[in-house]
Parts: C-alpha cells; structure tokens; sequence
C-alpha cells in the first residue's frame, strides 16, 4: 500500500489529506506538498490522517518541514485526527508539545481559521 | 533444495538479486524461521524487504499486524507491532542510504531470527560504519526528554530504532546493527 494524497481549500485553509502509508517510497511526494504550502493564499494547514496508518522518520521529517515552513510563512498549522499508533510515535519523539493536534478535522478547521 | 528442512532459493521478486536461505515453519513446527537476504543497495527494496520480513514476522506471532489495516483495529502492541515494523525500516534505510551510500554493487545482507518469544535481526551494510558510541552515549543523556529539538537534532532513525526496541546492539566497525524485540503478552 502507497501512500495517497489530496488536497483541498476547505474555508480558506489548506486541507492535505494522508492515506495509506508514508515509507520510503511515498517521500518524493511528501517533499512536494512543501511547495503547494509555498504556493496557497490559504492562511491555515491542516494534515488530515485519519486513514493514515504508517509512517517513517523520513514521513515525520517532511511534516517537521512542512510546520517549520508554516510558521515562518505566518500560517497556522494543525494534525488532525491521528491513529492511536501514529499518536504514539509522535509522543516518543516530543514533537506533540509543539505542533498543535486536534482529535477532528472540524476540531482542526476551527483552530487554525481563527 | 531441501537440506534437514532448511530451504534454499533464489527469490526473484524483480530482478533475481534477492537470495533467501529459509528455514521452513513446517520443518521446524512452526516455531522458528532464520532467513539470510543480500540485497543490492537500491532504496526501492526498502519496501520490499520491510514488508517481506514482516509477512515472516506474522508466520510466527499470531498477534502481529503485518500490514496495519487502515480501517480496523489494530492488533498487537504499539512498540512490538508498529515498533518493529519501523526499526526494520529505519535499520535498511540507514544502510542501504548511509552506509552503502545507495552504490547498487554493494550489498546489505539481513539475517533474521524468529521464534515465539523473540525476533531478533541484524542488517550489515558494506560502508565504513560510523561512531555509535558517540551517538548512543547522546542518546542514553537525552533519551528522556520531552524536548522535540532532541529528535529533530539527533539521527531520526536511530532514535527511534532505540526508543522501540528491547536490545541493539552494533559490531565494533559501526556497519552492522542487531535489533531484538521480546514477544511480550498483552
């Protein structure tokens, strides 16, 4: 199983929706979500990943990128609705007490649209 | 070719250069598979491999998600299940990307252990291995903090190599890493 991506501007925010797995394979696409980011007018992105269910460092790296480049583009940035393993992985590295994470995409949506 | 239940084959997956030596789980009443794989340093076999070893995995640990369903639940624990998983992964990226540099004329050869109690597996890349015991020295300091610049400053891979797993270890060279996961019961 690849890794499938889609994006959306839903209320003037950037919606990037992960399904499947993002490994090695998957990193070249990953990589170019950085440049739709450059690119939108939308003032808010959210990671949805919810059918999310495998990724890597290099996966976790990209998405360190992509909230490194949000915040220095003034955007607001958010994870929404992470698998209970996902989440786990992210709390072994330390990075949920900086990058903000809502358990919905709605929950997602109204925190960085405001 | 069958000697003492230990089976020898070529696999040809795409283009042959995949060689498995494997003891059959019939052979050995399904409780044990060593498995021995040289492949080319080509990232597009971190995949493969990953997903391969983890269809042996499952042979053996009834328990295991092999490929963690996207709808479901998910079977087994976060750090054996999704754990090994990610260090086998993170264990061939590092060699096939660092050690070998990607150059296809080196090989890394992945021996693999499973019984029910444990899966223990070495990969050992061909480059010039590096200093561990500088980076596991940094790690065993920072191993505990909740601050994310630890990961982010340190070897992504190899941190989470050893936040997953029970035992790694390296030879003295720094080319070659043994991880070992125990079975433990939920």
């Amino acid at each position: 199983m690849s890794l499938d991506i889609t994006k959306e501007v839903k209320d003037g925010v950037l919606v990037i929706t992960l399904k499947g797995r993002a490994a090695h394979s998957a990193n070249q696409e990953l990589n170019a979500v950085l440049n739709d980011i450059k690119m939108t007018d939308a003032t808010g992105v959210v990671f949805y990943m919810k059918e999310l269910s495998y990724l890597n460092s290099m996966a976790i790296g990209s998405i360190i990128e992509a909230f490194k480049l949000c915040t220095a583009l003034g955007k607001k940035f958010c994870l929404a609705s992470l698998r209970p393993e996902i989440e786990e992985l992210f709390r072994l590295t330390g990075l949920l007490s900086v990058i903000p994470v809502a358990s919905t995409l709605e929950e997602a949506l109204s925190k960085v649209s405001a | 070719m069958e000697e003492s239940g230990i089976n020898i084959s070529n696999d040809t997956p795409d283009d042959g250069v995949i060689k498995t030596r494997t003891a059959s789980p019939e052979a050995l009443g399904k409780i044990e598979i060593t498995c021995v794989m040289d492949i080319p340093s080509k990232v597009e076999y971190i995949d493969i491999v990953r997903d391969r070893i983890v269809q042996a995995i499952n042979n053996v640990f009834d328990t295991f998600s092999a490929d963690i369903p996207v709808e479901g639940g998910f079977v087994g624990s976060f750090s054996f299940g999704y754990g090994t998983l990610l260090a086998v992964d993170e264990a061939l990226q590092n060699a096939i990307i660092h050690g070998n540099k990607e150059d296809p004329s080196k090989k890394v050869q992945i021996i693999y252990y499973l019984c029910p109690d444990y899966l223990e597996i070495t990969i050992r890349d061909e480059g010039e291995g590096f200093d561990w015991r500088a980076v596991v020295e940094e790690y065993n300091l920072l191993k505990d903090s909740k601050d994310p610049d630890v990961f982010m400053k340190f070897s992504r891979g190899l941190f989470l190599i050893l936040k997953t797993m029970d035992e790694v270890t390296f030879n003295d060279q720094g080319n070659e890493i043994t991880i070992l996961k125990y079975r433990k019961q939920e």
